[in-house]
């Protein structure tokens, strides 16, 4: 008996993914994606879209599925997006239905939005359509790189949901049997009714895809490009252009990257000053455009700015010494060692902030400016 | 006898008579002979040696009595060694950063109860009185953990715990009208108040604040000897009783093997243990049985389950006659000579005494590293270089492994527990935490409740990261209480001890790295293998700093069977010293996917059983591979549950 449903759902596989392939046979005469995007992150960059190249294919979570990757220019051909219509079953227990999606990535390969095909709109609880709130959820599902999907396999979730209802009784309180705050999670990030599709489509959107399109943006990646990204608000094309960046453009482009740094996350800013030649520290007017932002930054950039105080143009500790209070005590730590090596430092200014901040009782770390005023 | 009006700086206490003190000594000393204890507890002051060399010779003690009594102005009590601790908690994690075990009022919010012990004065008169003590969250705001101290039932005019930094807080002047005294610590907010030791001296002289200077203080007063005075001998010495310790004790044990086994907790398993809470993941590679004896159900992380396995395991490890176990014991120093350890120091967390190890094999099971880091073992700290072993994962670039090495590890997190209640529960303003809460809400924890700042350093600078994850908690569920319908929300338990995921890794013959997974390098020592993902952590705030700094995020490659070789599990340059659990070798990737418990208890294992070849033939620990690697191997393989 068990036998004869497993044998029955082959089949049924293989009859769909048959269908999906005459399908896609038939789709690749297309020359345009089919779908615009209905969420979309980077909704100017589409709007520039006028030409569409077919550049690569993808395999799709089934081997029998190739799906082509388009690149997306402007009219001047400059490259703006990647896409792909994507059609890939979604197997529930044996049972396969197709999904129909189309998927849109930026240029280094990261999901920015979504189009569905009219005549196949997504559904949940096998029929029930789709709501705007489940479409736009799907999409903050999408955006999110590190969903906990990422961590499950589709058998996990099976297992999960056979978990969840058996429940055990602790000192009268009752507890999921799996992680509690696993499966919450999963739920708050998923549409219900809709775990495989929304399973299937976040790791099409973001499986192997990143570093396909990542080789291929690498294949006519230029200057022009470079300066593109190190404009661009999106902080993985930043990341992207300053990988890239040999240190004869990086000193070219300084100004452009020290913009960066006053407007970006911090991950990046911590990249910016690793990248950064230890020799161009001794600049006064380039240690000066990292050091003054030192007050606005977040406590990460700040220890890597300290730790650079030593290749730094000294006059840096002028403006420093301003912002004892804002330094955590290993932060303070360093600098005050760098004065007691540095005595030369300790002009009357500087002097008189220390003294300062050392009688400032309600700076919890003051006791440490009080011993070096002391000692020194 | 009557009650005294009490005021600062004096404070009047009871009146014993030199006969009744005279017959209290008597009776110390004769407790002393029989327990080794002393009558009034553990008092550690310059009297309490005294008695010590008084136990000797009665009559010696007739001549001596009057002038060690009168002699001696001073009296040092460590916190951690009042006789009863009230519902304070002995916090070992920081002794070797702030130079003590210390006793913590870790109420959740609610005052605990008193802490008390017995202490008989060198001479009655006039003290001045200090508490070594920490305002843990310095700010503008009342001090999170506060306390008075009690004395005969009295409490003294002065609110420890204001000043920031480990600092002796001067209580002014006291007037002891009895030699005996019954001293109180008295929590006052339920928030963490902590006291490292107390300090009666007729001199009003600061001792040294922290460093080398107090630990010379504090021996000079303490009057202890260089050495410890008690030496024991063993087959194997293992450090650390979490999942990787109890391991390799359980397979040396089962090898006929004498084990030391020397934890610093009062219960066994470490990060798995019922006071952090965190389940045991990974496989049982050829160490199911074993590891069976000593691992978790997959509870909820801070679950009260817990529990259960913890007794499961302290019951399994300690039916093992030769292993000797130490509960409540913290190394705290090791020494080699040409590369050799020869023996390890070991202090009770709490009465202060002192045993050195010493044993032909040492395992290093202590997460941090710490014996082969007093040893002088090569270690290594920190992300490594993309380029040193080229760990490169596109997919995620910096975050994976960095251009350049830094010191970005994986961080320490506390979990915690909520419960609802049948009535309303009110939960006070926590202003300390507001800075690092900010205006996140949260009404449970899980393991990304993790804090790491290139900043601070997991060991050096523990007791930061640990106080601020209680920040993080306190303040957090403080907001998610202001939220309607979070009313019947309290706290049910929130640990204090910091479940570490990586620090200093000790280097062996062989480094694990990304490439031994990515791989699947299949070695001739390979004792233990896995299949979980590697799994890294990076701080949110790394990508958006609005996100709590306290929380992480997880990056996971996936994998099949991976395998760690035997040559990761001992020291390249210490001879003798194994090393089991989250300090064995490997690079900072490497550790993302072995890190975890059933991972590091195949280590531990893997580590017992090559000691027991190494015991055998009368070898140090690299010669296991080289010339008796077949028969460990085969004592690995024997141990494979082959299931019908």
């Amino acid at each position: 008996m068990l036998q004869g449903i497993g044998v029955g759902a082959l089949l049924s596989r293989l009859v769909l993914l048959t269908s999906l392939g005459l399908v896609l046979l038939y789709s690749s005469s297309i020359e345009l994606a089919k779908n615009a995007p209905l969420h979309m992150a980077m909704p100017q960059e589409y709007a520039r879209v006028v030409h569409e190249k077919m550049v690569f294919t993808l395999p799709g979570t089934d081997s029998l599925l190739q799906h082509q990757v388009w690149l997306l220019s402007d009219a001047q051909q400059r490259p703006l997006l990647y896409c792909s219509d994507v059609i890939t079953p979604v197997c529930i227990d044996g049972l396969c239905k197709p999904m129909y999606i189309t998927l849109y990535w930026n240029l280094v390969g990261h999901y920015v939005g979504y189009g569905v095909f009219q005549d196949n709109l997504l559904t949940k609880f096998d029929h029930e359509a789709f709501t705007p709130t489940d479409y736009a959820k799907l999409h903050t599902l999408l955006l999110d790189q590190h969903s906990i999907l990422e961590r499950k396999t589709m058998e996990d979730l099976f297992d999960q949901s056979i978990a969840a209802k058996e429940k055990i009784t602790f000192n009268g309180e009752e507890v999921d049997a799996v992680s509690g705050a696993t499966r919450a999670e999963i739920k708050e990030s998923v549409v219900e009714g809709a775990l495989y599709s929304c399973f299937t489509a976040w790791h099409l959107a973001h499986g192997s895809i990143k570093e396909k399109i990542e080789q291929h943006l690498l294949s006519y990646y230029d200057p022009v490009l470079t300066e593109s990204f190190l404009k661009s608000p999106a902080e993985d094309y930043q990341l992207f252009a300053l990988k890239q960046l040999d240190l004869s453009t990086l000193v070219r482009l300084l100004p452009q990257v020290q913009e960066i740094f006053k407007r970006t996350s911090p991950g990046i800013r911590l990249y910016i000053l690793k990248k950064l030649p230890k020799e161009l520290w001794k600049d006064e007017k380039v240690s000066q455009s990292f050091f003054q932002t030192f007050a606005a930054v977040d406590i990460n950039t700040k220890t890597l700015l300290l730790n650079n105080l030593k290749y730094a143009h000294p006059s840096v500790v002028n403006s420093l010494v301003n912002d004892l209070e804002r330094m955590s005590k290993n932060q303070l730590s360093t600098f005050l060692n760098y004065l007691a090596e540095n005595r030369q430092y300790l002009n009357a200014s500087v002097k008189a902030k220390l003294v300062q901040t050392a009688q400032n009782k309600s700076f919890a770390e003051s006791y440490l400016v009080e011993a070096f005023v002391k000692s020194n | 006898m009557g009650r005294f009006p009490i005021g600062k700086p004096y404070l009047i206490l009871i009146q014993v008579s030199e006969v009744k003190l005279f017959l209290s000594i008597l009776l110390q000393i004769t407790s002393y002979r029989r327990s080794n204890l002393l009558f009034f507890g553990q008092i550690r002051s310059t009297q309490s040696q005294a008695m010590k060399n008084l136990c000797r010779s009665f009559f010696y003690l007739l001549f001596l009595l009057p002038c060690t009594i009168f002699a001696q102005k001073d009296a040092l009590i460590e916190a951690e060694s009042f006789i009863d601790k009230g519902y304070w908690v002995t916090d070992p994690q920081f002794v070797q950063q702030m130079g003590s075990s210390y006793l913590m009022a870790h109420g959740m919010g609610t005052p605990v109860k008193n802490a008390s012990t017995k202490v008989a004065m060198p001479a009655k008169g006039k003290y001045h009185l200090w508490a070594r003590t920490k305002n843990w969250a310095p700010g503008n705001w009342e001090a999170p953990g506060q306390f008075q101290i009690a004395i005969n039932g009295q409490k003294v005019n002065h609110v420890f715990g204001k000043i920031p930094n480990w600092t002796w807080e001067y209580a002014g002047e006291v007037q002891l009208r009895s030699r005996e005294l019954n001293l109180e610590l008295v929590d006052l907010t339920g928030f963490n108040a902590r006291c490292d030791a107390i300090y009666l001296s007729k001199t009003k002289v600061d001792p040294p604040q922290g460093g080398a200077e107090l630990a010379e203080w504090r021996k000079k007063t303490l009057r202890e000897p260089l050495a410890p005075e008690t030496t024991k001998t063993y087959d194997l010495v293992i450090c650390g009783g979490g999942i990787s310790g109890c391991a390799a004790a359980i397979a040396a044990a089962e090898k006929g093997l004498k084990v030391a086994l020397i934890h610093d907790r009062p219960v066994l398993g470490g990060n798995a243990s019922s006071e952090i809470r965190v389940h045991t993941l990974g496989i049982y590679g050829k160490f199911e049985r074993i590891l069976r004896m000593i691992d978790t159900e997959h509870y909820p992380n801070g679950s009260p389950e817990a529990q259960k396995d913890q007794e499961k395991r302290d019951r399994n490890v300690q039916k093992y006659t030769n292993i000797d176990i130490h509960y409540n014991w913290r190394a705290y120093n090791a020494v080699a000579d040409s590369g050799v350890i020869q023996y390890v120091d070991a202090q009770h967390t709490s009465n202060g005494k002192r045993i050195r190890f010493k044993a032909p094999l040492f395992t290093d099971a202590t997460g941090d590293g710490w014996i082969g880091y007093w040893a002088g073992a090569e270690y290594s700290y920190g992300r490594e270089s993309v380029h040193k072993y080229g760990e490169a994962w596109n997919k995620w670039g910096e975050l994976w492994s960095p251009e350049e090495a830094d010191n970005f590890v994986m961080g320490s997190s506390i979990l915690w527990r909520t419960e609802v209640a049948e009535q309303a529960q009110t939960f006070q303003a926590v202003p300390w935490a507001v800075a690092v809460a900010k205006e996140h809400k949260a009404t449970a924890g899980e393991w990304y409740w993790e804090f790491s700042r290139n900043d601070l350093h997991q060991i050096d600078d523990g007791e930061e990261i640990r106080d601020h994850l209680l920040r993080a908690i306190y303040g957090s569920f403080s907001n998610a209480k202001q939220q309607p319908g979070n009313e019947k929300y309290r706290l049910q338990w929130v640990s204090y001890l910091l479940g570490k995921r990586e620090s200093r890794r000790l280097i062996g013959d062989h480094v694990f790295t990304f490439n031994d997974v990515v791989n699947h390098t299949q070695f001739p020592d390979s004792v233990v293998v896995e299949t979980r993902d590697i799994d890294v952590h990076f701080q949110r705030n790394l990508q958006d700093e609005e996100n709590p700094d306290f929380l992480s995020e997880a990056l996971f490659y996936k994998t099949k069977n991976y395998y760690i070789p035997y040559r990761s599990l001992y020291s390249r340059n210490i001879s003798n010293l194994f090393m089991a659990g989250r300090c064995f070798s490997c690079s900072h990737i490497g550790l993302g996917g072995p890190r975890v418990m059933r991972t590091t208890g195949q280590m531990g294992a893997a580590v017992g059983f090559a000691a027991a070849i190494c015991h055998k033939y009368k070898v140090q620990p690299r010669a296991v591979y080289e010339k008796h690697l077949q028969e460990y191997m085969g004592t690995i393989t024997a141990q494979q549950v082959i299931k019908p």
